[in-house]
This record gives structure tokens, C-alpha cells and sequence, in this order.
């Protein structure tokens, strides 16, 4: 329940986030460009996981035991880590470069999304050494 | 930590996902025990070595 509440939820903020865009009077092909860019990390992300989950329950096998579990937390808080520098970078950047504030949001919302996507499958291929 | 899941496996005739089935977890999960790239949870400990009606202690090797 908790986990479907969850996932209606995400889906809620991608056709809202999608609407808004779409309504949004001038959309510059940049913005179009980094807006499907995270699109596609989050869509992408979202089926890989989909379809793991399918092919563990075709086996018959548990879709999320403590390793995937420990997996997603520790790939959560260590890109959260690495993205407080990644946006200490973008700010110190900002008043150096001319680029307008809000490519530069998206800049570091792709930069997240890819940080978390590496960590995520960095761990899943070479496990985690919980000692 | 050292275990003896890959060897007790093969003793019960049991593959990864079918030791997997029993105890729960995913069969990448079994695969990284037994490599010794992840440590399991007391409970999943547990589970494991009721599954080969051993001891923990003679499943999972503490080495320091």
C-alpha cells in the first residue's frame, strides 16, 4: 500500500511536472533538451527496476530483500553526499560563467539524477561490503 | 566474515535461486554471500543455517 501510495505519487509529479512544462508559454529548445534528458534517467531508472522486479517474480524469487534495500539507501545517501558538492561547484560556477540561473538547475538536477543512477548500479554489480 | 554457503549448497543438491526461494532474498543476493561481498543480517544468518540445520557459528565464520 505504502509503496503504491509512493509510486502514485511520482507519477502524479511527472504528469504535473510534464503539464506545467508544456503549458509553460516559451520552452527553449534547452530546456526541452535537459528536461527530457532527466526524464529519460528517471523513466529509464524506473524500468530497469520495473523490469528486474517482473523477472524476480516470474522466477518466484523475492523482488526486495535486505540487499536491495541497503543497495538503494546507501546509493540515496551517498549521492546526496556527492550532490552537496556537486551544487557547491554549480555555485561557485554561477557567477563565473554566463549561463541563466535556471540551466543551471538543470544542470545539477541531471548531475543528481546521474550521480544516483552510477552509485545505484556501481553497487548492485559489485555488491555491498557491510562490515 | 568467511561462510560455508557455497559448500553446504552443493552438499544439499541446491542451487542459488532455489536456496534463495527458501530463505527469501534474491539469487544476486546468495551469489554475493557466497563471494563474501556481503554480509547478511543476523536474521538472514539465521534463516540460512536453519536451512542446512547447522549452527550459525558453523555456517558464518567470524575471522576478526
Amino acid at each position: 500500500m505504502k509503496k503504491l501510495i509512493i509510486g502514485i505519487a511520482i507519477t502524479l509529479i511527472i504528469i504535473i511536472g510534464v503539464l506545467v512544462l508544456l503549458t509553460t508559454e516559451t520552452i527553449s529548445k534547452n530546456d526541452l533538451l535537459q528536461s527530457s534528458f532527466v526524464l529519460i534517467i528517471v523513466v529509464g531508472f524506473g524500468m530497469l527496476v520495473l523490469f528486474r522486479r517482473f523477472k524476480s517474480i516470474k522466477k518466484g524469487e523475492s523482488t526486495d530483500d535486505e540487499l536491495s534495500k541497503l543497495i538503494l539507501q546507501k546509493s540515496s545517501s551517498l549521492s546526496f553526499y556527492i550532490s552537496l558538492y556537486l551544487w557547491l561547484i554549480i555555485s561557485y560556477f554561477s557567477g563565473k560563467i554566463n549561463i541563466e540561473i535556471e540551466e543551471l538547475i538543470g544542470y545539477g538536477i541531471i548531475g543528481m539524477a546521474i550521480i544516483f543512477a552510477g552509485i545505484w548500479s556501481f553497487l548492485k554489480i559489485n555488491g555491498l561490503k557491510n562490515d | 566474515m568467511t561462510n560455508r554457503i557455497k559448500e553446504l549448497r552443493a552438499r544439499e543438491n541446491l542451487t542459488q535461486l532455489d536456496l534463495a526461494k527458501l530463505v527469501d532474498v534474491r539469487r544476486e543476493t546468495i551469489g554475493f554471500l557466497e563471494k563474501g561481498k556481503f554480509n547478511p543480517s543476523l536474521k538472514l544468518a539465521y534463516e540460512i543455517s536453519r536451512i542446512f540445520k547447522l549452527q550459525i557459528e558453523e555456517v558464518f565464520i567470524f575471522d576478526g
